[in-house]
């Protein structure tokens, strides 16, 4: 694949990683607000906010499924990585990463088709307090996923083609 | 039978080094698709079951709780106060680092952050007073093994909302165990630092126990807060971490002064990366024990086990061999979300408390956590110390061992675990 194709891609790859980390950030910020805002309404004001914890669930489908596609990153996803760290470097520890890499396509894969389709069948249903249709909670699988894809298919390319340092050097 | 190769598939992917979460799915998925002939969506659905809890909601807090202390000046107090206790005994850097492990691991969740924090300020301290580096990192790396155990536990929030057994009272069945382990820790070091005359530091007073206690106050009252309000009954685990994060926040804003505005947005989004990481694999592994007990596996598995094991001491040490060498290689929140709904049933067939079982499971993912050639929390000293993980191991052999004696006390007298719990529980959620 072209370098630079590969740079351009990275660089807007960026920005929607960076919008992620602050939405994160603050939809995280926002669970605990309600959560504590909640018990001290239900204590001191004697009310609770009705909504809290649907809010609250609703976000952190979206954070962690957001999430997971911004730590394949780092390859943050933990494995047992005892046979891989005895073939790095070696031909057969290439051999071993495209294995893993596809084993990564097929799951992602997997994830996306089963989401769009279950976000497709949960839009008639909305959600118990808000009334929210449920399918804009659900496309947090799909959107997911997809980033996820596109952040492991780069993992992958880079078994091939040497890091950034190398071209650069 | 297509059950073999289900599992065949799952044990090849994990061994291959495919990430914990994605074999959980594929070899589900695989089962799914071409076996049971059910809609691929199946997969989704389930995933998606799983992250839809506000239980789980608890992770991210009680992580924010831990890191807001820890940046705010907590740790150092607490590492104070335990040098007013032990520090003017032999050894006393070592013993140290295990008292304030067990401080620490009463605000924060989990042994790795306990380890990162107490060993941030233990680790050049030791050496300074002329402690060796390979002992310095064994000694941290035992230390901060019972943030785990101590409550909170993140790893028993994990064991307590997928198994459906009460946070409080699996929180309250952490102290006996933890308390024992970080305490033994102790006497090791007594001993170890006694032949190799490594001393004391400063001269032992009350006044001194008594100043820097006054000094952490407000960080030990962590524990009674997050404890006391779920008891209570004044919130549920999730509020209560809720509860802890504010809270860490104020004293690290408002007492101590030494939280910083800016430092927020990356400690919130540690703690989001680090929840991802965990509640990516309780998704994937929803579906995987969906299939296990739609299959009735654990039925399968507790009619053999109960063909075997004559007693349930038999049953309790063949789990304790299965869950250290598991706790070497899997996070320990990975592994209780596999393990612990396929044995509890076990465990129930034999009369044993899911509250004790719940905890001896963690204790010994610690212990395997801190136990070579993978055990996780090791890569945290190593990292920090650029020891090879070969070498602190062979310096935390001594801990290893009495940590393992201290398993089989826990395992044998449940009272250890049990007694707060039955003392206090009423089973609330």
């Amino acid at each position: 694949m072209n370098k630079s194709l590969l740079r351009f891609m990275t660089k807007i790859l960026d920005m929607v990683d960076k919008t992620i980390h602050w939405l994160s950030i603050f939809a995280m910020s926002f669970m605990l607000f309600l959560t504590f805002a909640n018990v001290i309404g239900r204590y001191v004001f004697s009310h609770s906010i009705i909504f809290s914890e649907e809010v609250s669930r609703i976000l952190f489908v979206w954070v962690v499924f957001l999430g997971a596609a911004i730590i394949i990153k780092d390859n943050g996803h933990v494995s047992v990585d005892l046979l891989s760290s005895k073939l790095k470097g070696k031909a057969s520890g290439k051999v071993l990463d495209i294995i893993i890499g596809i084993a990564g396509f097929l799951f992602i894969g997997i994830v996306f088709i089963g989401g769009i389709v279950l976000a497709n069948t949960m839009n008639m249903y909305s959600s118990a307090t808000l009334g929210i249709p449920m399918g804009y909670v659900y496309w947090a699988i799909p959107i997911g996923s997809s980033i996820m894809f596109i952040h492991h298919s780069l993992n992958f390319i880079k078994i091939f083609v040497p890091d950034e340092e190398g071209d650069k050097a | 039978m297509e059950y073999p190769a289900f599992f065949a598939l799952f044990f090849m992917l994990i061994a291959l080094g495919v990430p914990i979460a994605y074999s959980l799915g594929l070899s589900s998925a695989y089962l799914i698709i071409f076996k049971l002939q059910l809609p691929i969506v199946l997969v989704a659905q389930h995933m998606y079951g799983a992250v839809d809890s506000f239980s789980f909601l608890a992770i991210p807090f009680f992580m924010l709780a831990g890191a807001f202390m820890s940046y705010g000046g907590v740790t150092k107090r607490l590492i104070n106060f335990a040098f007013s206790l032990v520090g003017p005994f032999k050894g006393g850097l070592a013993q140290v680092v295990a008292v304030s492990g067990m401080f620490f691991g009463a605000i924060s969740g989990s042994s790795a952050a306990t380890t990162a924090a107490i060993g941030a300020i233990m680790i050049d301290e030791m050496e300074d007073k002329g402690y060796d580096r390979e002992f310095t990192a064994g000694v941290v790396a035992a230390g901060g093994m019972v943030g785990i155990i101590i409550p909170p536990s993140i790893t028993l929030v994990v064991y307590g909302v997928t198994v459906g057994v009460s946070i409080g009272d699996l929180f309250l069945g952490g102290f006996g165990p933890g308390i024992l382990m970080g305490l033994s820790m102790c006497l090791v070091s007594y001993v170890i630092c006694g032949k190799k005359g490594w001393g004391g530091e400063g001269t032992f007073s009350l006044k001194n126990v008594f100043r820097s206690f006054l000094d952490s106050f407000w960080a030990l009252l962590t524990p009674v807060i997050i404890i006391g309000g779920i008891y209570g009954g004044i919130f549920t685990p999730t509020e209560a971490a809720a509860v802890a994060s504010v809270y860490g926040l104020f004293i690290g804003f408002f007492v101590y002064k030494e939280l910083k505005l800016k430092d927020l947005p990356n400690l919130i989004a540690k703690a989001v990366y680090s929840t991802t990481v965990i509640m990516f694999i309780i998704a994937a592994a929803k579906i995987f024990g969906w299939i296990l007990t739609n299959a009735e596996i654990p039925q399968q598995i507790a009619a053999y086990v109960t063909s075997i094991a004559p007693n349930k001491y038999v049953f309790l040490l063949l789990m304790n061999a299965l869950l250290l060498v598991l706790g070497t290689m899997i996070n320990p929140s990975a592994a209780t979300i596999i393990i612990a709904p396929i044995m509890l049933p076990v465990a129930l067939k034999f009369g044993i408390d899911p509250v004790f079982f719940g905890v001896l499971m963690i204790v010994n993912l610690a212990i395997g956590n801190i136990t070579p050639p993978v055990g996780l929390d090791l890569f945290v000293v190593s990292a920090v110390t650029k020891i090879s993980i070969n070498r602190i191991a062979r310096a935390m052999v001594p801990y290893l061992m009495i940590l393992l004696v201290d398993l089989l006390i826990v395992t044998f007298f449940p009272q250890i675990i049990m007694f707060l719990p039955n003392l206090l529980g009423i089973g609330t959620g």
